[in-house]
């Protein structure tokens, strides 16, 4: 991952911060690239997601603003209070079916260097507002860069002095490290992606194996860590049922059902101008290129396919974990 | 089709033999044209190189097409004949800034270039001063992607050396020299370009049907996305006119063929 990092741009604002100097000392060979505001960078017209993701940059900005925001309706996973930010935009997988493809302009990463900001705002809401929950893999994957920004190793430890913050970490990544070298945290719940093998193989550039992931979860669950089970988005095809069983069979061979915090299905669905970007991007995906209709201004499966997978799913699932657990979610997430 | 802008005829020299390029008729720039390079020569200054760029989209032939400029410029102290990528565009005065991305491995060192309007010898900054980068890359920015838009200045005076010494044999010597890094960037532009070029090309069958019946642009378009669609989920069937044979309308058409999906 470290090889693919040649330019760094760097806000003049953050020129100096802690944060950005570890970084940058981690790539000594890597073009150094000073701009006033990442959005300079980042947010110009005529960039190409597709031709950019071949060799991303990363930028090194601070976010200004509110940096912790209240999810949109139907995100959470039973927390009456739900919030999420964003300390990094994009993402070093490639996930065809991903939204950030049609949000973004640019694929470069973003990482907004000053965690203790987001980390104060946090500690404000929890205090005002008591319990909540705060999820972190919104636009990008909460674990999938940490070698590189040590968001977890930064964040771990502030939740575990803020017990009435709830943590969400997204993610598909396979390198826990930061999450085993440390106790578990009872605020804290490490939630996997997964889509079956086949959809894995065409849909999901660069992410580690379906196995790798079971693999991974199952030794976080066996150190004491919270683990969720997100599949979402669900993806149609002619064998989904099979697929699916399957999935579900081999990641409950090797995890606890009982010990599973938390379950969420979503089905596949964008804003019908991210789905435009995506599909001008990627014309030759069959994903993209398939039965898709849209409804209220999101293209998805249609409505009997959606209900087809998720009706099959849940009652495969409910085998293994209890109604409790399950969460139906109707936000685009990766 | 890859497009260049140079400034000086005698930074266009070199390039134009290397691409066996042929001048092409007697309009406002000196124009010429090869089989996958095309080269304005502009004159000097943003303006200029701008105003280039458009007379070259203009005039120019094929379709996607990458842009490159290529010229001298000075910098504090790097050696003479240095190539650098632009990685950071500087307007005159600082207003404006812009980052062309390489999604490719460069050829040479990259840094960033500060456009001025005159003969620059103080060089302040790390960059290469030069006078056209600044013009050219946003109205680049205005026929293609970012990313096939590059910008390649060649070090041609610093401190130690001024522009005193410069002459035409001299600028054609510097660009001479970085010709191999010339023709890995046109290498990598030609590359994406034509990774362009094939997702956005027309898909099978389009003209074919376009043209037997009469389909409104809304339509067409509609017509379009459908061929595309059909081109990925069903590639060993590809659309024929005689399926269509029957179809006494456009609306129909658009029918069967949305029946297949
Ligand atoms: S879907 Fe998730 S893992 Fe895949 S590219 Fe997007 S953010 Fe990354």
């Amino acid at each position: 991952m470290s090889r693919a990092i040649r330019r760094i741009y760097v806000e003049d604002e953050v020129a100096d911060h802690p944060r950005t100097l570890a970084i940058l000392e981690r790539f000594p060979k890597a073009e150094r690239i000073s701009c006033e505001r990442y959005g300079e960078v980042f947010n110009r017209r005529t960039q190409d997601f597709r031709l950019q993701k071949r060799r991303p940059a990363l930028i090194l900005a601070r976010k200004h603003g509110t940096r912790v925001l209240p999810t949109p309706p139907g995100y959470g996973i039973g927390g009456e209070r739900n919030f999420y930010f964003s300390h990094m935009l994009n993402c070093v997988y490639d996930c065809r079916y991903c939204f950030l493809q049609g949000m973004f302009r640019s694929a470069h990463y973003v990482l907004f260097v000053n965690f203790e900001d987001f980390e104060s705002e946090i500690a404000s809401i929890t205090a005002r507002d008591g319990d909540s929950w705060f999820f972190s893999g919104y636009d990008c994957d909460s674990l999938a860069f940490e070698p590189i920004t040590g968001f977890a190793e930064s964040f771990l430890p502030f939740f575990a002095g803020h017990p009435a913050a709830h943590l969400e970490l997204r993610t598909k990544a396979v390198h826990t490290e930061a999450l085993l070298d440390r106790e578990p945290l009872s605020n804290c719940v490490v939630a996997y992606s997964f889509t079956p093998e086949a959809a894995h193989a065409e849909l999901e550039r660069g992410v580690p194996t379906v196995s790798r992931r079971i693999r991974a979860a199952a030794e976080l669950q066996a150190a004491g860590w919270k683990i969720g089970l997100r599949f979402d988005p669900l993806i149609y095809g002619d064998s989904f049922r099979e697929d699916y069983r399957g999935l579900f069979e081999s990641i409950f061979e090797s995890l606890d059902p009982a010990l599973v915090h938390s379950v969420s299905l979503g089905a596949f669905r964008l804003p019908k101008s991210y789905f435009e970007r995506l599909y001008r991007l990627h014309p030759e995906q069959r994903l993209l290129a398939g039965r898709l209709e849209e409804r209220d201004g999101m293209v998805s499966f249609p409505a009997e396919w959606e209900a087809e997978m998720t009706d099959f799913c849940t009652a495969e699932l409910r085998r293994w974990v209890g109604e409790e657990v399950f969460h139906l979610c109707t936000v685009p997430a990766g | 089709m890859i497009r260049i802008v140079t400034a000086l005829a005698a930074e266009a020299r070199p390039i134009v033999s290397r691409f066996r390029l042929q001048p092409d008729g007697d309009g406002p720039f000196r124009l010429y044209r090869g089989d996958q390079v095309e080269l304005v020569v502009s004159g000097i200054g943003s303006s200029a190189a701008a105003a280039a760029v458009g007379y070259l989209a203009g005039a120019g032939a094929g379709r996607a097409s990458a842009w490159l400029n290529v010229g001298i410029g000075g910098h504090r102290d790097a050696t003479l004949g240095t190539p650098r990528l632009a990685n950071k565009i500087v307007a005159a005065g600082g207003a404006r800034a812009w980052y062309p991305p390489a999604v490719f491995e460069p050829p040479c060192g990259e840094g960033a270039v500060q456009t001025v309007d005159g003969v620059e010898s103080g060089f302040a900054g790390e960059a290469v001063y030069e006078m056209e980068a600044a013009g050219f890359y946003p109205a680049a920015l205005r026929f293609a992607t970012a990313e096939a838009i590059q910008v390649l200045k060649v070090v041609s005076d610093n401190r130690a050396t001024g522009t005193e010494h410069l002459n035409g044999a001299k600028v054609e010597e510097l660009i001479e020299r970085n010709l191999p890094v010339i023709d890995g960037l046109v290498t990598e532009l030609r590359e994406i370009a034509e990774f362009l070029d094939r997702r956005s090309a027309p898909p099978p069958a389009l003209a074919e049907i376009d043209q037997r019946w009469r389909f409104t642009v809304t339509q067409r378009r509609q017509l379009e996305r459908l061929l595309r669609r059909l081109a990925t989920l069903d590639p060993d069937r590809p659309v024929e006119l005689d399926e269509l044979a029957g179809a006494a309308s456009s609306r129909a058409v658009l029918e069967r063929l949305r029946s297949r999906l």
